[in-house]
């Protein structure tokens, strides 16, 4: 789980280690799910995590999820400015491990993986398309 | 895109067909549906929040799909798919391994809640372009149906419009489909009309139980199997039980040798023993003994190297091996050995048809040759109260389908009341069984003992004398016919004179009428006689004169004249 995590946190077209980049990570893998879960699920799911590792990691108080977008985090360049990049990257993969564990303990670690590695090249496909 | 070739699928199993089948992979329901579901359906499932569509579907996908021939699974609104995934893997057909491989699942919701149909459409005809599956499934239809309006104009879809391209949309795909929906038991939407099956499931709760039920509403190619069948929802899926057994469609023919009961003397008052192949029904009251007779059958089998499968309703099997092992019929060896399966029923909402798969499978698996059902009472206990209402019915199709099988059965079953106005508790059903059995306790100079007659054996002789019968350390064992009483029936026989051994020497039938009539009163003067036996006085006197030459009766002055028997004056 945890290597997905990480996997999902080098998008290719986003310099790695940004804050911006991990951002874009935790979105894409809302997005990946949503085929399956639909949009409202994944926001939930979004929601929960991110609630989960704000209380571990400070730099994350600024950030939330976007009202706007289904699946979009708000407030990372307020974070990055108040806590540096270092601080707000580590909450974000945070986010990621929290989201994936919450969805392990829901439907089961082994369906988690293939239902992100069955989505995720279509997400980037239709990214592409963009 | 893939470009691979579609595999074919199993063949049709009814009859030689063009359209192919396709096979559920549920218990139960390939038979129902006439062999299966036809290729490129478009099949609706119809039932209430609860009875079992969403598990039907997810059952048949997953017994189909495969990497070549992908299943898309549309969830829309209402069960969310994080909690329908987490839900369904608890069974034992879900496969985690084929989630997002040969199973994907699409959710529509965004489609639904803040676009419209036309929306809904665009994204599965997308969808089903892209992974070119072999089954679609949509769950469920009548959420976002809902939404829709029912007025097409300005560019929205109607409902009508939709179902009528969502369907023909299907078919161009070359997709064997299903479509979820709510829909109450009498409703009958357009969909109805334009899907090729139509499965509806539903589920009463009648005082304690539930009772789900499925029927097969149509099935176009097909010959679906007409009527309500109940299923279950087990962990391993739904389960159906057909109303009619594939075993009742082809009858086995029935053997003519008979097959020894293990009574010892019963055989004989049955014509040398059980035709193979009926139906026997012991019928008597509490305490007659007839567990033991049905142990002594199965015993009898076992011994003959027969299998055998015994269904108890009033006791544990344990219990019932033990209460065998008491009556030196230690069964266990044979249930170790695999020749005797014993089937505990208790749950008290049982479906008649769930009783007959279960008995049925346990026939097949063990070849059996001899079924015991102990008892009847037990079984309409244990029976759903719904089906307890037409218990005549059940027991009906119960017997039919399992006497198809070739199989002979040995039934139990409690009587009420006094002889001669015994009753069974599962009455009405005599007709249902081939030979029957009636056990009767009677007083016998201040004892009690048991007796019992051959009441019935269809297209067989059979002795109609009432013979005791005695339960020891061995079992039970018929003994010889109450010959020398009258009355048994009344449960109070009285012993009759010497006389009437004798054959009344000498005597013409008349006389020996009156004799009787003289026997049973005791004695009787000519008013008494004239109305007991209906002769004309004259002719009475006559015939009471020569039973008295005869030293049959006696005559006093008394009461102006009575006659005696001489068998009773001389006590």
């Amino acid at each position: 789980m945890r290597g997905l995590a990480t996997e999902q946190l080098t998008p290719e077209d986003s310099a790695p280690g940004t804050a911006v980049a991990a951002a874009f990570a935790c979105e894409r893998m809302c997005r990946t799910l949503s085929r399956t879960l639909g949009a409202i699920g994944s926001r939930a799911l979004l929601m929960r995590a991110l609630s989960q590792a704000q209380a571990e990691h400070r730099a994350l108080k600024e950030v939330s999820v976007s009202a706007k977008a289904a699946v979009a985090l708000d407030g990372i360049s307020l974070a990055t400015a108040a806590h540096g990049e270092p601080a707000v990257v580590a909450g974000l993969e945070g986010v990621l491990s929290a989201l994936l564990a919450l969805l392990g303990r829901l439907i089961g670690k082994d369906m988690v993986a293939r239902l992100v590695a069955q989505s995720a090249p279509l997400v980037i496909a239709e990214e592409g398309d963009k | 895109m893939k470009t691979q070739k579609r595999q074919p699928l199993t063949p049709a199993l009814s009859k030689p067909s063009e359209i192919r089948s396709v096979l559920t992979g549920v218990p139960g329901l390939d038979a129902i549906l006439g062999g299966g579901l036809p290729e490129f359906s478009c099949n609706l499932i119809a039932g209430s929040p609860g009875s079992g569509k969403t598990t039907l579907a997810q059952q048949i996908v997953f017994a189909n799909a495969t990497l070549k021939r992908q299943a898309l699974y549309f969830t829309v609104l209402g069960e969310p798919t994080l909690k329908m995934l987490r839900y369904q893997r608890e069974f034992g057909f879900f496969d985690p391994e084929l989630v997002g491989t040969a199973i994907q699942y699409v959710n529509l919701s965004e489609e639904a809640l803040e676009r419209d149909l036309t929306a809904v459409l665009e994204r599965i005809t997308t969808e089903v372009e892209n992974v070119e599956p072999g089954f679609v499934v949509v769950d469920s239809l009548r959420s976002f149906l809902g939404r829709g309006t029912e007025e097409e104009g300005h560019g929205v879809m109607s409902l009508d419009s939709f179902m009528q391209r969502i369907t023909l949309q299907l078919a161009t795909w070359e997709v064997t489909s299903f479509l979820l929906g709510e829909y109450a038991e009498h409703e009958r939407a357009p969909v109805f009309t334009v899907a090729d099956g139509v499965i509806a499931l539903s589920q009463v709760a009648d005082r304690n139980s539930v009772v789900r039920k499925m029927q097969a509403i149509k099935m176009r190619g097909r010959a679906p199997m007409p009527g309500l069948h109940t299923f279950r929802i087990t962990d391993d899926g739904l389960q159906i039980f057909p109303r009619i057994p594939e075993q009742q469609l082809h009858r086995r023919p029935q053997g003519v040798h008979r097959l020894g009961s293990g009574v010892p003397g019963l055989d004989e008052l049955m014509g040398g023993g059980i035709p193979s192949g009926d139906a026997v029904m012991l019928a008597g009251p509490a305490g007659s003994g007839k567990t033991t007779f049905a142990t002594q059958f199965a015993a009898e089998g076992l011994r003959r190297g027969e299998s055998v499968v015994i269904v108890v309703f009033e006791e544990y099997p344990e219990e019932y091996l033990a209460r065998a092992r008491a009556r030196n019929q230690d069964m266990d060896a044979s249930v170790r050995d695999g020749k005797l399966k014993l089937i505990y029923m208790r749950p008290l909402d049982l479906s008649v048809d769930e009783t007959l798969a279960e008995i049925l499978e346990a026939v097949s698996s063990l070849d059996a040759t001899r079924v015991v059902i102990d008892s009847l009472s037990g079984f309409e206990v244990a029976l759903a109260p719904a089906f307890r209402d037409d218990f005549r019915e059940s027991l009906y199709r119960l017997v039919g389908a399992l006497t198809a099988t070739g199989v002979t059965i040995y039934m139990t079953t409690e009587v009420v009341g006094d002889y001669p106005h015994v009753r069974f508790t599962t009455e009405k059903v005599s007709f249902i069984t081939d030979d029957i059995i009636v056990q009767h306790f009677v007083e016998i100079d201040g004892v009690l003992r048991s007796v019992l007659a051959v009441h019935k054996m269809r297209g067989s002789e059979h002795t109609h004398d009432f013979r005791t019968y005695e339960i020891g350390a061995n079992g039970a064992v018929v003994g010889g016919a109450l010959r020398n009483y009258r009355g048994i029936t009344t449960g109070v026989p009285a012993r009759e004179v010497a006389t009437h051994r004798q054959g009344y020497l000498g005597l013409t039938s008349q006389e020996a009428a009156v004799l009787e009539t003289l026997v049973r009163l005791g004695a009787g003067s000519y008013d008494l006689l004239v109305e007991h036996t209906g002769l004309p006085l004259g002719e009475l006197k006559r015939v009471l004169a020569r039973l008295a030459s005869l030293k049959y009766a006696t005559f006093t002055d008394e009461d102006g004249g009575t006659y005696r028997a001489v068998a009773q004056v001389g006590g």
